[in-house]
């Protein structure tokens, strides 16, 4: 369908990110060290609860700025490394950022068609192949909406619209902030639907910010953030707590609970598992955990 | 493009102003050259055109060749002033005087091209062929010429000096002329001498008369006349005099009246006898003064508005970036980096700017046909300067640096502060360090511009750069401010005004506004106050130097009988004054000016000056009472010792002096009376003799007379019983004769009733004592200039009868009403002493106080009627006129223009600040409105939002301009050259300043209003909108 060969999935690895917020008052950290790798072609979603840090990363992965400390590399780039217009041809072509709120992502006095036309133009520029306006249209399914101006559009087919803006260079990475909230299910479902046929497609990288259980439960892969780390991840609905590089394991919410800071826990071997036993005296009915 | 359709109203504003700043600009050099033509043409109308037009005179004595013949005259024109001179007038003259010789009149020959159309022949024909006349009535009366008579000359001339050996004509007299006034004769007047018996008229003739061959003296054939005098008269074509080329007619001009025959014969015989004379050079003069006048004003007017526009221009652009942010956002994700985003806002703003260019030029150009035709009346010619091109060229670049810097900040802003909403500005005392340095600067420029430092560009604009330092500190104090005073309304229970107050301190709108109303009023303000002292200077001086209401011109030289004539019309002294102006013989001498002092102080007009405080005082009479006597014979008796002579010659001793009296008589005439010879070699005894006192003298001087070329002599007389037809007449003591030193004569008291005068002529034939009514040192109020430097010291002054008397200034003067600078104040009647006998250059005039036409028209009736013609009516509003039509008033109009301008320019900001902050108020207004306020209160509230801000913002402008006219005035030109007595008066109008600063707030506040009721009542709608 496209005359332009997809451009290859990227990858993404970041090393110790970090990322503190510097404001007149108060220094938030939102990112404290994030080890995170994104395999060419995977579709990753990121979980996590409100102000966790998840469009900091997503920020951090399109270049949009500089983190603290750590690295990002995507593809074969060094975030960090790149000059200015090496940095503008990377979110020209390769690293799509779609902004939370459909309407952000648009020039609010253009149509879908001249939205894409807007973000096409520079890539094609930049890029060496691109794919025309009328292939982004119809790869989304937009043929209809897209010469209406924006005020006629509901909030579903705006979403869509933004969508096809992020996908107009066909890049090898689309970073998705909450593209599916406040849409109704059709709605919802079509966007992660063209996301998903998108990267069956053409290959490319697609990380995908959301809040929607079902959402994350259609994703091959989700990882959670939470205070700024890495809290845990996912395959298709099925969540684990992962061990960090220096050799920590989060805790996930539910077990927190139960084993409340400064209980002591030792870990047995129970054959393939692990077990993870509270200190006798502890807390009444302490049960047995298994991490596989 | 889509763009532009989705912000029209926007890129309109950006239009307009871009527009109005083309114009602003472009403006300037239009009104500069049409007022540099209007300058041009009103001098060359206001020049006589006599002194206008070009005079060759010469005449034969040294070149026949070059100056015999007006052919030649007319070769002699410089190519460069021929396109500008309309074809000449050619005249021969030819001075004449009776034969056969006797103590006869002189008089002229004339011929003239054309002159028979340009008389009026009262009787007879104009002469048509040699040997013929026409002569005026005058003459024709008083020398008993008619029509049909013959008259014998001879010529007659300064170099022509034996009459006996002169060519010589009979004349026949075929008419008598009256002579048509017009610009034909270039300024001569034919007429006057014959009518006071001072010689013949011009007699205008043939030219054949002039040229053919006359006759020679002692019946010796036939010759030509010596020295015919050739004239050619070239009236300038006023039309042809224009801003262009009048410098060059000038330089011109000026050379050729230097050289006449050109450099190489400088100094020759020939360039002697020709002469040339015209204004043109004083013309290219006061052209050029004005023209130099007119480039400081305007440009200085015209800066203070292209600030305000450039500054409204800016904010609007960096308004419209910062719209934009969302886009720039966009522009930056997807990888356009800042050039991109940079090229994506201009090309939004560049397009309207770039539009604007014509549409400005365009309008300057109608703003400039309107201001021809308004403020220039008569309207000089349209034109199209080339500077006019230049100057838009120039604010387009301007333009286009302003729109380049505007996205400077959205374009370099990283993509993470972009993609974030503005936060609203708190209130903030802090000044940044950009705004901070530009404060410092402008009130650098200002304190400069005050103590005279700088001049230029950029003083010109330290007015306006003081009001923007204003401007921005009152950005940051108004809002803490209206923040404050919410705080207070909130404190006090006051809701509505609380509300309005708070929001208005949040508003960035706010920040906007202040600096903007403040440079706006500050450039009413100063318009306004430049207009206002402008105008008040040239009605001063124009009273100052007209001296009253109405100042009538005398025909009359008779000081007594004026005087007389104006105390019977008006005996108080309230409505009329006589006033005699005695012109110094030398410049640089002071100019003796006699008044009555009561009514003049009261009639005169003094401007900056209280006539109160003078020390009029001062100017008192002489104690002693004038020695008044009538009669017809006067004899005494008289006692003379032998009398020594200073010479031992015989022949030179007088055997006879006689006894005299000064007086002067009831004409006014100042005459030596001798009272019959007395012998030297010693007498005693009576004599008598005829006075010319019938109507009554005034004595002013006793002494002796000694008859022409006598030795000097030294000797004593005793004058006792002096009787005046047989009255006895009483002279006095001692102390009511004043002694002279040169010659030497004194009185002392002898027996009772006898006055003895010591004498020592040293060979003058009169010697007096002056009698002591007779002031010897006159005191005067003196003007500066006129002033000794040591006190009590006398300075040279001048009589009515044009002799010297000595004056010491009394106190000082500012100036006097109608006089010049150097001016001596005195008494009319301590000039009337000495009478009047019509020599010297007295001019008569009188003041009135009012200017009434039909007030003047009866004092003129009864002045006419009691013998004095009055020669010329002037009122100060005449003189202001013509003040008004230079290029320093021309300039100054056009604060009108500017002031207009300013004030439209900040009723658009306001509408624009105040329709781009409708989001926000909207929604501010739909949050009241949901939380149960009434339309009536939101609009209120509203209201009260914009409106105190644009007062607080125009009040400081109010200051603003008020503290900065008096550092622009002194650069700004008033006249074309100072006044000589009238210091221009640079203080503050406040009355029209204030008025005229009331009037643009209320109309600012007015349109703040409106517009802000405007955007309360879209509350509603908008709100619906959010919500959707
Ligand atoms: N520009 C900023 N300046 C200061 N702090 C910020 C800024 N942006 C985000 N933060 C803070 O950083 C932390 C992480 O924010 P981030 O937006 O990345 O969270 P999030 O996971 O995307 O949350 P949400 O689900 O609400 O979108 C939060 O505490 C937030 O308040
Ligand atoms: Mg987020």
């Amino acid at each position: 369908m496209s005359t332009a060969t997809p451009r290859p999935g990227l990858g993404v690895t970041t090393v110790g990110l970090v990322h503190i917020y510097r404001s007149e008052g108060s220094d938030v950290a939102a990112l404290s060290g994030v080890d995170i790798t994104v395999r060419p072609g995977e579709v990753v979603g990121l979980l996590g609860p409100s102000g966790s840090g998840k469009s900091t990363l997503l920020a951090l992965l399109a270049g949009l700025f500089q983190p603290s400390a750590g690295k990002v590399f995507v593809g074969d780039r060094d975030l960090a490394a790149l000059t200015e217009s090496e940095l503008d041809r990377y979110q020209a072509v390769d690293g799509s950022l779609m902004l939370q709120g459909a309407r952000r992502n648009l020039v609010p006095y253009l149509t879908i068609r001249g939205n894409v036309d807007f973000a096409r133009q520079h890539a094609a520029k930049v890029g060496d192949e691109v794919p025309t306006t009328q292939e982004v249209v119809d790869l989304i399914g937009a043929g209809e909406i897209a010469d209406r101006p924006l005020s006629e559009l509901s909030q579903g087919q705006l979403q869509l619209g933004a969508l096809a803006v992020a996908l107009a260079p066909g890049p090898g990475i689309v970073l998705a902030d909450e593209p599916t909230s406040a849409l109704d299910h059709a709605a919802r479902d079509r966007i992660l639907d063209t996301l998903l046929d998108v990267n069956r497609r053409s290959g490319a990288t697609i990380v995908i910010v959301t809040h929607d259980p079902d959402v994350a439960a259609r994703l091959p892969r989700t990882v959670t953030i939470r205070d700024g780390r890495i809290g845990g991840e996912g395959r298709l609905g099925q969540e684990y707590a992962v061990v960090t590089a220096d050799g920590f394991l989060p805790l996930p919410l539910h077990v927190r609970e139960g084993l409340p800071p400064g209980t002591l826990v030792r870990l047995e071997r129970d054959g393939e598992n692990w077990r993870l036993v509270p200190e006798a005296g502890g807390l009444p009915g302490g049960g047995d955990d298994v991490i596989q | 493009m889509s763009a532009l359709r989705y912000r029209w109203v926007q890129a309109l504003v950006v239009l307009v102003l871009a527009s109005l700043v083309t114009a602003a600009c472009a403006f300037a050099p239009l009104y500069v050259r049409a007022l540099d033509q209007a300058v041009v043409a009103t001098t060359v109308r206001a020049t006589p055109a006599a002194d206008a037009g070009v005079r060759i005179l010469s005449f034969s004595t040294a070149n026949m060749h070059v100056t015999t013949d007006y052919q030649h005259q007319r070769d002699l024109v410089p190519e460069a002033l021929k396109p500008a001179l309309a074809d000449g007038i050619p005249s021969i003259s030819v001075g004449v005087r009776r034969l056969p010789l006797a103590a006869e009149p002189e008089g002229s020959l004339l011929w003239r091209a054309g002159l028979c159309e340009h008389v009026r022949m009262t009787s007879g024909t104009c002469p048509n062929s040699a040997g013929e006349i026409a002569i005026s009535a005058d003459q024709a009366r008083v020398y008993d010429q008619a029509v049909g008579s013959t008259l014998e000359v001879g010529e007659w001339d300064a170099s022509v000096s034996r009459v006996e050996v002169s060519p010589q004509a009979t004349l026949t007299v075929t008419g008598i002329y009256e002579q048509v006034p017009g610009d034909y004769w270039f300024g001569a007047t034919l007429t006057g001498a014959a009518a006071g018996k001072l010689g013949f008229d011009t007699m205008l003739t043939p030219e054949a008369t002039l040229v053919n061959a006359v006759r020679a003296p002692a019946g010796g054939g036939e010759v030509y006349w010596a020295e015919p005098h050739q004239g050619l008269d070239l009236p300038l074509r006023p039309d042809q005099v224009t801003a262009d080329n009048i410098a060059r007619l000038g330089a011109v001009a000026k050379d050729w009246i230097a050289y006449p025959l050109g450099v190489s014969r400088y100094g020759s015989d020939a360039s002697d006898a020709v002469t040339v004379s015209t204004s043109l050079p004083a013309i290219a003069d006061a052209a050029a003064a004005s023209r130099g006048q007119a480039r400081v004003t305007v440009p200085l007017l015209m800066a203070q508005l292209g600030l305000l526009l450039c500054t409204v221009l800016w904010l609007v652009l960096v308004g419209a970036a910062d719209q934009r942010r969302g886009e720039a956002a966009l522009a930056r994700l997807r990888g356009r980096g800042s050039g991109g985003v940079r090229s994506l806002l201009l090309r939004e703003t560049l397009p309207p700017i770039v539009a604007g260019v014509p549409v400005g030029l365009a309008a300057a150009v109608g703003l400039a046909a309107g201001a021809r035709h308004t403020l220039l009346a008569p309207a000089p010619p349209a034109e199209f300067p080339p500077t006019t091109a230049y100057a838009a060229l120039l604010a387009l670049l301007v333009m286009l640096a302003l729109a380049a810097s505007s996205v400077r900040r959205v374009a370099r802003a990283p993509i993470a502060d972009l993609l974030r909403s503005v936060p609203a500005g708190r209130a903030k005392m802090v000044l940044g360090l950009l705004e901070a340095m530009v404060v410092a600067a402008a009130i650098a420029a200002f304190v400069a511009l005050v103590t005279g430092a700088v001049r230029g560009p950029v003083g010109q604009l330290a007015p306006t750069l003081l009001a923007v330092a204003v401007g921005i500190v009152a950005a940051r104090v108004v809002p803490a401010l209206l923040a404050w005073l919410g705080g207070m309304a909130l404190h006090r229970g006051w809701a509505r005004a609380a509300t309005a107050l708070l929001h208005a301190s949040r508003r960035s709108a706010t920040r906007w506004l202040t600096p903007i109303v403040t440079v706006a009023v500050a450039i009413v303000v100063l318009s306004a106050d430049l207009f206002a002292v402008g105008a008040l200077n040239r009605q001063h001086r124009a009273a100052a130097e007209t001296g009253a209401p109405t100042v009538l011109d005398l025909g009359s030289r008779d000081l007594k009988a004026v005087s007389d004539a104006i105390r019977a019309i008006d005996p108080t002294g309230t409505s009329i004054t006589p006033v005699v102006t005695i012109d110094p013989i030398g410049s640089g001498n002071t100019t003796t000016i006699g008044v009555l002092p009561d009514a003049f102080s009261r009639i005169a007009l003094w401007p900056g000056a209280d006539p109160k405080s003078l020390a009029w005082q001062a100017l008192r009479l002489p104690e002693q009472p004038p020695l008044e006597i009538t009669g017809t014979s006067v004899s005494y008796a008289a006692k003379l010792p032998t009398v020594d002579f200073t010479s031992l010659d015989p022949d030179a001793q007088s055997t006879a002096l006689s006894p005299a009296l000064q007086i002067v008589d009831a004409a006014g005439a100042t005459t030596t009376v001798p009272l019959g010879a007395i012998p030297t070699d010693g007498f005693q005894g009576r004599r008598s003799a005829t006075i010319p006192c019938a109507q009554g003298c005034r004595v002013i001087g006793l002494g002796v007379s000694a008859p022409l070329g006598a030795a000097g002599m030294r000797g004593t007389l005793i004058l006792s019983d002096l009787r005046i037809d047989d009255h006895p007449l009483d002279l006095g003591t001692a102390s009511t004769w004043r002694p002279s030193i040169s010659p030497e004569i004194a009185a002392s008291d002898g027996a009772p009733g006898a006055l003895t005068l010591t004498f020592a002529n040293s060979g003058q034939t009169e010697a007096f004592v002056v009698h002591e009514s007779v002031p010897q040192v006159l005191p005067a109020l003196t003007t500066a200039p006129a002033t000794p430097a040591a006190a009590g010291a006398t300075i040279g002054g001048y009589l009515v009868d044009g002799s010297d008397q000595l004056l010491t200034s009394a106190g000082p003067i500012a100036y006097v009403p109608g006089g010049p600078a150097r001016a001596a104040l005195v008494n009319l009647d301590s000039l009337l002493i000495r009478g009047w006998s019509g020599r010297g250059s007295a001019k008569l005039t009188a003041y009135l106080s009012s200017s009434d036409p039909s007030a003047v028209a009866s004092v003129r009736e009864r002045l006419t009627g009691l013998g004095i013609p009055v020669t010329g009516v002037r009122h100060p509003a005449d003189l202001e006129r013509t003040f008004a039509r230079s290029g320093a008033a021309w300039s100054l109009k056009l604060t009108t223009v500017v002031g207009g301008l300013a004030l439209l320019t900040c009723a658009v900001a306001l509408i624009v600040l105040i329709a781009t902050s409708w989001r926000s108020r909207s929604r501010d207004y739909a949050g009241l409105r949901m939380a149960g306020l009434t339309r009536r209160d939101v609009g209120l509230i509203a209201m009260l939002e914009t409106v105190p801000v644009v007062l607080l913002a125009g009040g400081l402008g109010l200051a603003a301009g008020l503290w900065s006219a008096p550092a622009a005035l002194p650069m700004v030109p008033l006249f074309t050259t100072p006044s000589a007595i009238f210091p221009p008066d640079l203080r503050t109008a406040y009355g029209p300043s204030l008025l005229v600063a009331a009037a643009a707030l209320v109309i600012l506040a007015v349109v703040a209003a409106l517009a802000s009721r405007y955007v309360a009542r879209r509350s509603r709608l908008d709100r619906l909108r959010e919500a959707a």
